[in-house]
């Protein structure tokens, strides 16, 4: 038996029924381009994704931060095909391993979820079927994508779920959700993600629903597991500390576009767009007790009626540093700054570095 | 969990006897002597009247004759009409001196017939009603959906009698193009039982249907909108798979709620049905005493109905711990 | 008998489309051309030499399954506790009597049964003598005895334990009063009947009774075998004589009846066998009953009903209608009355309500068709032998009444403003509609009027009481004679001697009538008819108790393939027992 090294040589893993070898390629994984998602509703034209673009490589996490309602979750969805194709207005191009998603058909569709691509979902309460044993569930994933007796999927479901660091996982294999606590349900979630090896994994809000104790076990699980697998890992969230502490690379949204993108240490240590410092500065640290919480003034934007020019403007406090009123008409394009930002934002003012050097850096923790 | 049994059929019990209880009192809460009431419509001489008081004990007070009524469900008791004393068996639930037999017999001569109706109006609203309320539910927004929706709810807003009055008019009597309603047992001739059934069966079949296509419907779309769902799908199996497994599972177990519910309270007899197809089961029964005023057999239908309603309540309640592994029985 | 004794427990028919008509005898036919009560009363002759077999009855065929689909359902079947119009023609099929009506040519006779003659009487007129034709047996063959008919009469005193017959035996036979049946008086002998051998039945009479041959008829006289007496279980399956058997009996759902294998045809003078099987419907609802049957498919076609024609038919039945071959009328036994209490109301007010009388709006508010009455001008049915037709005190049987002239006869009398008050129910249309009518006429005619309105079940008490706190309509609200004869009729609710039993009808304590109806009663049958026709009339000119209303009419709704249907006018329904069917 052979112990697994770094996921870019991977080939067998102790354990595993069906090797798999995640090669690298001089592509990208996933490559996401100028995606739009639509959805035609009685109320008006939700735009829930205008134009969002980014890449992943094996072996890396990319995390994506932002508001309730600012449009990761659907972003993500689409990679897997998960709209409702006639109620959904596509555009854009989405690559996963070569493959283009959007207008693949549905039977395409199905045999790259779970198998190349999974997702695992924010809430494991309701994403996992009340009425039937989670080991089943798993076996399901299992079944579908490799011609196999039930019993060896049932097998299959025991090892993840050993696999991912649950005791007694005969056992509980045969339970049902509702009798797993949070954190073995979003355990038994990742299990089901990755039963097939996907070189893909999409974790919407993975660690929400727990408590702290019980996130950082999971994000360790997942770090693991990445080192194990060598997937690439999406990483949604709106918790920067969970960004800090597994991301790679991370893109910044709003309204349904992406305002700033580029490494973890770039966006955190030197973050370029006024969101991203609002985003920083409303985390509480210690030390600043006694001190008001910082808030980004104003509410996050209706996606029918987005603000003209930048979506942001109405909540920026520095919207009036930028001449002629720009920010109101014109939207900015997402672009590095050079000598101000290296990586890309999408933000009219022109001297951001200085701006957040003098005014911003020491508001943040 | 037997303790559970236990303590849901104690509950039953007494909700049954409160029912009878107030049965019971009503009985002799109502105007006119009840003796004068439990004998024959019009020949109704001073020596019968007498006659039943004594046989009823209705010169007792009426505790002790309550008591002595609950004594004869449990225990039979004896009913004594002038010279002759029958036995009324166990559980004795009266004694009907306008057609001269224990209410207990009758209800058992009754029950199969409000049975046979029942069967196949349930098989229907499962052939029917389930099936299309699933399709509906699975093309929601479409134009099949809304016809279907529409469908049901013309149909459910007519007044049952109507079109039951108009099927039975046109097509079993006038024109027999299906046979009249009527009711041989199943074990004397099976196909005539099933033939004398069938109008019952089609109409009040479909028209009950269409409430269960949109219970099934409004539960399957409520179903479908779950996150797990969501989770089947992007496990990649058919859309087929995630409708029936994921989707219609979880939909099913409140319609068969209403389902078991229904089937409880439908042994009270369906009223219109059975007068209407000519098919003399419980609820038939039933009316037909109280335009005789025939008490007796007013209060067994009813104690008979409301055992019927308790004793599904249970069965529902444990079959949903079957289907549902969330619910504890305990 | 009692109006309401016509049919047993009125039953379905809450749920029919059209409102029921009330009482079972509200309708009936007046169809001249298919009443088979002929064109005057019917005769009921004796005819003491009439012999089997019964008459022939042409393009009979045997065969086949009649089925009768009513109403109601009878309560008992049991010959001794029977008093039931409908049972009365049921146990016709089944159970011989001594003596048996027959209807022939539209008529109705007393024809011998299982007796050799209609009876002698004893010079003394207190012993009646019958002799038993020979050789004559039970459906399992055994031999039929006089002793059994004795013992049927025994058992028929029996009331507590077998209540609901008639009173008659208690009246008229020796040791009637005091014997109380064979359950409870097993040690005593009873003298009012015995078999001195096989073939002889002796009756030995407490006073005359001249109708006797008549009431030899009732089922009362059935022979039953005191070793197969199962006591309350007998009406399950009545032991039969007749031309059919009980082959089984759901209580309140149906009886099927077959034929009787040991039934000999040229003993019976009454009645043929011709349907294999004869299936009685019991609480089948009128409507679709009727439509069905004039509809006539399948088993619909040789079924017959004889509930009252729904409203929404009588178009189809009428004369000229469509469907009008498909029905027969014909004369029923009842009389329909609005009775005053003589006591309280004095005669020229009585004249007045006579003339107020509002007829015709009282029909059309409970919905009477022209189907279901004839108005009625005496007490006595039209059909009695002996009854000559007669108008008197303006009592047409119909007409709006005259408010103004009562309300001058009211003046003239000086009893302007005098009181009428009645019972009514509140909780029958009928009653209720009917109630409002009256209510209307008299107040207009210068009455003052008071109606108590209750529970139909509590006013069912009340109206039967002789003294109670209202002058008009109480009593029966009808008669119907138990045989052809005025001595059914006059005495049990003319006579004073029923004042205290809640029967009378006026209240009248009439000297002469009392002695009339002694002095008719003792007469010969034969010649009793015209006396008692008088006496009708006298009862009403003079002493006007009661205002006749309606003659009922009794109708037959049947299949197009049920033949020879005749109303038996004595009964008031179809006499089954000539009917055939084609298959």
């Amino acid at each position: 038996m052979t112990t697994p090294t770094s996921p870019i040589q991977d080939t067998a893993v102790l354990g595993r029924s069906a090797p798999v070898r995640h090669s690298t390629t001089s592509t990208h994984l996933l490559e996401v381009t100028d995606l739009k998602v639509q959805f035609p509703t009685a109320d008006g034209l939700v735009s829930a994704v205008s134009g969002m673009s980014y890449s992943v490589d094996l072996g890396k996490t990319m995390a994506i931060v932002g508001e309730s309602g600012s449009g990761k979750s659907v972003s993500s969805l689409a990679v897997l095909g998960l709209h409702n194709p006639k109620r959904t207005l596509m555009s854009g191009s989405i690559k996963l391993d070569g493959t283009e998603i959007i207008g693949l058909s549905e039977d395409k569709l199905r045999r790259l979820r779970s198998n190349v691509a999974a997702m695992i979902f924010q809430d494991p309460q309701s994403a996992l079927h009340p009425f039937y044993k989670v080991g089943d569930q798993i076996a399901e994933a299992y079944s579908e994508h490799h011609d196999v007796s039930k019993a060896k999927a049932r097998a299959r479901a025991v090892e993840m779920l050993d696999r991912v660091g649950i005791p007694n996982p005969l056992r509980r294999s045969k339970q049902y959700p509702h009798e797993f606590s949070g954190g073995m349900r979003q355990r038994a979630m990742i299990a089901l993600g990755l039963v097939n090896d996907p070189k893909l994994l999409i974790a919407d809000e993975p660690t929400t629903a727990l408590d702290v104790t019980v996130q950082a076990q999971i994000l360790d699980l997942l770090n693991d597991l990445q080192k194990e697998f060598g997937s690439a890992i999406v990483l949604i969230t709106h918790d920067l500390a969970v960004v800090a502490e597994v991301a790679d690379d991370v893109l910044v949204m709003y309204g349904g576009r992406c305002v700033e993108s580029g490494t973890v240490h770039e966006v955190l240590a030197a973050p370029r767009h006024p969101y991203t410092w609002g985003l920083l500065s409303s985390v509480p640290t210690l030390g600043s007790e006694g001190t008001e919480l910082h808030a980004i003034r104003g509410a996050p934007p209706s996606l029918i009626s987005l603000p003209t020019g930048c979506s942001f403007h109405p909540r920026c406090d520095f919207a009036s540093r930028v001449p002629e009123g720009l920010c109101s008409s014109v939207l900015p394009e997402l672009s590095p700054r050079p000598g101000q930002s290296e990586h890309p934002i999408r933000c009219h003012l022109t001297t951001p570095a200085d701006i957040y050097e003098d005014e911003v850096a020491s508001t943040i923790g | 969990m037997l303790f559970y049994l236990f303590r849901r059929i104690a509950l039953a019990l007494s909700v049954v006897t409160a029912t009878m209880i107030m049965g019971f009192f009503l009985f002799f809460a109502g105007p006119g002597d009840p003796a004068l009431n439990l004998c024959g419509d019009n020949k109704c001489s001073a020596q019968r009247v007498s006659d039943i008081r004594k046989s009823f004990h209705l010169d007792e007070p009426v505790l002790r004759q309550l008591g002595d009524y609950a004594l004869g469900i449990v225990k039979g008791r004896e009913i004594t009409s002038g010279g002759f004393t029958r036995p009324c068996p166990a559980p004795c639930l009266g004694y009907s001196f306008k057609t001269d037999q224990p209410v207990t017999g009758i209800l058992l001569t009754k029950v199969p017939v409000t049975l046979s109706i029942l069967v196949g109006v349930f098989i229907l609203y499962a052939l029917i009603g389930l099936p299309t309320g699933v399709y509906a539910a699975n093309r929601r927004g479409t134009s099949v959906d809304r016809l279907i929706v529409g469908t049901t709810q013309t149909i459910g807003s007519i007044p049952y009698f109507i079109p039951a009055l108009l099927f039975s008019l046109y097509f079993t009597i006038i024109h027999t193009w299906v046979p009249r309603g009527q009711y041989t047992s199943i074990l004397d001739n099976p196909v005539k039982w099933a033939s004398g059934l069938l109008a019952a069966w089609i109409v009040l079949g479909i028209y009950g249907s269409t409430g269960y296509t949109r219970y099934a419907r409004a539960s399957m779309v409520e179903a479908l909108a779950q996150d797990y769902v969501r989770t089947a799908q992007s496990k990649g199996i058919s859309h087929r798979r995630v409708l029936f497994k994921h989707g219609l599972r979880a939909a099913l177990s409140p319609v068969l709620t209403i389902f078991g519910l229904d089937l409880g309270a439908s042994f009270g007899g369906a009223v219109f049905t059975e007068t209407i197809f000519d098919l003399h089961g419980v609820g038939f029964t039933a009316v037909n005493a109280l335009s005789t005023s025939d008490l007796p057999v007013i209060l067994g239908c009813l104690i008979f109905a409301a055992a019927m309603i308790v004793m599904m309540n249970i069965v529902v309640d444990f079959a949903y711990g079957l289907v549902d592994p969330r619910v504890k029985i305990a | 008998m009692r109006w309401t004794k016509v049919v047993a427990l009125s039953a379905v028919g809450a749920l029919s489309l059209a409102a029921c008509g009330g009482s079972p005898a509200d309708n009936a036919k007046s169809g001249k051309t298919t009443d088979s009560s002929g064109g005057g009363p019917a005769s009921s002759a004796f005819l003491p030499d009439a012999v089997g077999p019964a008459p022939a009855v042409s393009g009979s065929k045997t065969g086949g399954t009649l089925t009768i689909a009513y109403a109601s359902a009878p309560q008992t079947l049991d010959p001794s506790a029977n008093y039931y119009q409908d049972t009365n023609v049921i146990l016709k099929l089944t159970n011989r009597t001594l003596t048996v009506f027959s209807v022939r040519d539209g008529k109705s006779v007393l024809v011998p049964d299982l007796a050799t003659d209609l009876g002698k009487l004893s010079a003394d007129k207190l012993t009646w003598t019958f002799k038993l034709k020979p050789g004559l047996k039970y459906e399992d063959g055994t031999l039929i005895k006089a002793a059994d008919i004795v013992y049927a009469v025994e058992r028929s005193l029996a009331h507590e334990e077998l209540p609901g017959g008639p009173a008659y035996q208690d009246e008229f036979l020796k040791d009637g009063t005091t014997y109380k049946g064979p359950y409870k008086d097993a040690a005593k002998t009873f003298g009012g009947a015995e078999a001195p051998d096989d073939s002889t039945v002796v009756f030995h009479m407490a006073k005359p009774m001249q109708s006797f041959p008549y009431f030899a008829s009732f089922s009362q006289f059935s022979p039953i075998p005191k070793a197969k007496d199962n006591k309350d279980q007998y009406t399950n399956h009545p032991l039969a004589s007749g031309p059919y058997m009980f082959k089984s009996y759901n209580k309140g759902e149906n009886l099927t009846l077959v034929k009787n294998p040991n039934w000999d045809a040229k003993s019976d003078p009454a009645r043929h066998q011709f349907p294999d099987t004869i299936l009685f419907n019991f609480a089948k609802d009128p409507i679709p009953s009727q439509t069905a049957i004039l509809a006539s498919n399948g088993a619909d076609a040789s079924t017959l009903n004889w509930d009252p024609v729904d409203a929404s038919l009588v178009q189809q039945v009428m004369p000229g209608g469509a469907k009008a071959s498909q029905l027969v009328t014909g004369a029923s036994p009842c009389v329909e009355y609005f009775s005053m209490d003589t006591r309280k109301i004095p005669l020229e007010v009585r004249k007045a309500i006579a003339v107020a009388f509002p007829y015709d709006q009282i029909r059309k508010a409970i919905g009477a068709t022209p189907l279901s009455y004839k108005p009625a001008t005496s007490i006595s049915a039209a059909q009695v032998p002996g009854m000559t037709p007669f108008v008197v005190n303006g009592l047409t049987g119909q007409g709006k009444g005259d408010p103004v002239k009562a309300k001058a006869m009211l003046a003239a009398a000086g009893k302007a403003d005098f009181e009428l008050s009645w019972y009514y129910s509140t909780d029958r249309p009928s009653s209720a509609a009917s109630n409002e009518v009256r209510k209307q006429a008299f107040t207009a005619a210068g009455f003052k009027v008071k109606a108590i309105g209750g529970l139909r079940a509590d006013i069912r008490k009340r109206v039967a009481e002789p003294n109670a706190p209202v002058n008009m309509l109480q009593g029966p609200a009808g008669w119907c004679y138990d045989w052809p004869n005025g001595d059914s009729i006059i005495p049990p609710i003319m006579g004073s001697a029923v004042l205290a039993t809640g029967q009378s009808v006026g209240f009248l304590t009439d000297k002469k009538v009392d002695s009339e109806i002694a002095r008719i009663s003792a007469l010969d049958v034969a010649k009793q008819g015209p006396e008692w026709s008088t006496l009708d009339k006298y009862i009403l000119e003079t002493l006007l108790p009661t205002i006749p209303f309606s003659y009922d009419q009794s109708n037959a709704l049947f299949g197009n393939k049920v033949h020879n249907v005749v109303n038996d006018p004595n009964i008031g329904l179809a006499d089954i027992t000539g009917i055939w069917v084609d298959q």
